[in-house]
């Protein structure tokens, strides 16, 4: 179910003005109301699309959020690919 | 005897309302242009309903229920509010008896599809509409396709409900000229690490399809291939909606293709008063 509550907080965001005027100023009293893992709270306190994206968040409900945070949609294939190999780089030194 | 008078389909991306000022770039002014052959195809129809296929962007319908097909059957739409990209209209008018004779005509050809009294119209409607009707005046029957929570109604059932929704047309006892339109798509890939990848080989077949036929071999594309495009690409669902759909003398002409930075961004229109 976690993801599910993942995708309504993003859902609510961008449906409800009340919602994300709130987030605007208290995040942690909006993710209180939702069923959140620790990956996801990690993720969504350190503005972390590529982490939110690894997570399985839905592409549109992803751009919408990431919209509302400032960043531009055409930017992000780039974001993403970076975060990709730094992932990779990791996993590397591991090895 | 309702009449299938023109059709049409084209993107809907937010791109284009982003660069509908943008004249620097060769691409945007070929869409541009074929926005305004598109308005001219359809006022040509001189449709009086136009039957709108796309796919609600998580707007209307949230992950507790979404339905593989919706049907308006109300008497206006609103608009959801999407920042710029909403025009400031107030509604859209509907027509709510063809409509709701579509909707009982579907449930009895096998289609069980979720019957919406209310319903706001997204950029699946507001980015193309504009450009096609800018005085929004000509009432609509929205079509909803799931083309974005998986699993997605497949490509050969979208093809059935065209034909389904052709059929009970040509039925339909009233006298209304009505217009067929799609949007959506092409292929585009959207918050990923292939943001920006563009499947001209499969939005060029199914062009080709559309316009020499035959048009029931859109209905084999496996949805397998349109993930393998990206993520948004199962919008092409749309258009094979309105492929089923067509009369079988309907001939489609492409207008534009142009693979832009995100998105293969097309136009087609079909001739089918002949």
């Amino acid at each position: 179910m976690s993801l599910y509550e993942l995708h309504h907080l993003l859902y609510d965001l961008r449906r409800y003005p009340e919602v994300k005027e709130e987030y605007g100023h208290d995040r942690e009293a909006v993710y209180q109301r939702y069923t959140l893992s620790d990956d996801e709270l990690a993720a969504l306190r350190a503005d972390d699309i590529y982490r939110l994206h690894k997570l399985g968040v839905n592409a549109y409900l992803l751009a919408s959020y990431t919209q509302m945070l400032g960043f531009e949609l055409i930017e992000l294939g780039d974001i993403l690919r970076a975060g990709a190999e730094v992932e990779r780089q990791r996993q590397a030194q591991k090895e | 005897m309702g009449k299938i008078a023109t059709a049409l389909a084209t993107s809907h991306a937010p791109s284009i309302f982003a660069n509908r000022n943008t004249t620097d770039d060769p691409k945007w002014r070929r869409i541009h242009a074929g926005f305004d052959t598109l308005r001219r195809h359809l006022q040509a129809g001189q449709p009086d309903v136009l039957l709108w296929i796309w796919d609600d962007h998580i707007h209307n319908f949230f992950y507790n229920q979404f339905p593989a097909f919706g049907i308006g059957v109300a008497s206006y739409y609103k608009l959801y509010p999407e920042g710029a990209l909403t025009p400031p209209w107030e509604s859209i008018p509907g027509h709510a008896d063809l409509g709701m004779y579509l909707a009982e005509e579907g449930l009895r050809a096998g289609f069980d599809w979720t019957i919406m009294h209310e319903a706001a119209v997204d950029h699946g409607v507001t980015v193309p509409m504009p450009y096609l009707c800018p005085e929004h005046n000509i009432p609509i029957v929205p079509i909803f396709v799931n083309c974005l929570i998986p699993p997605l109604p497949t490509p050969k059932r979208c093809y059935e409900l065209g034909q389904c929704l052709g059929r009970a047309l040509q039925r339909w006892p009233g006298a209304e000229r009505i217009g067929l339109i799609a949007t959506g798509g092409l292929s585009h890939d959207l918050v990923s690490e292939k943001q920006g990848f563009v499947d001209e080989d499969l939005d060029r077949e199914v062009l080709r399809l559309l316009a020499e036929g035959p048009r029931a071999a859109l209905a084999e594309i496996s949805d397998e291939r349109m993930v393998q495009s990206g993520n948004g690409t199962a919008e092409i669902r749309n258009w094979i909606v309105l492929a089923g759909a067509l009369p079988e003398q309907a001939r489609g002409t492409i207008v534009a293709y142009e693979a832009m930075a995100i998105i293969g961004t097309a136009q087609t229109i079909f001739d089918c008063d002949i």
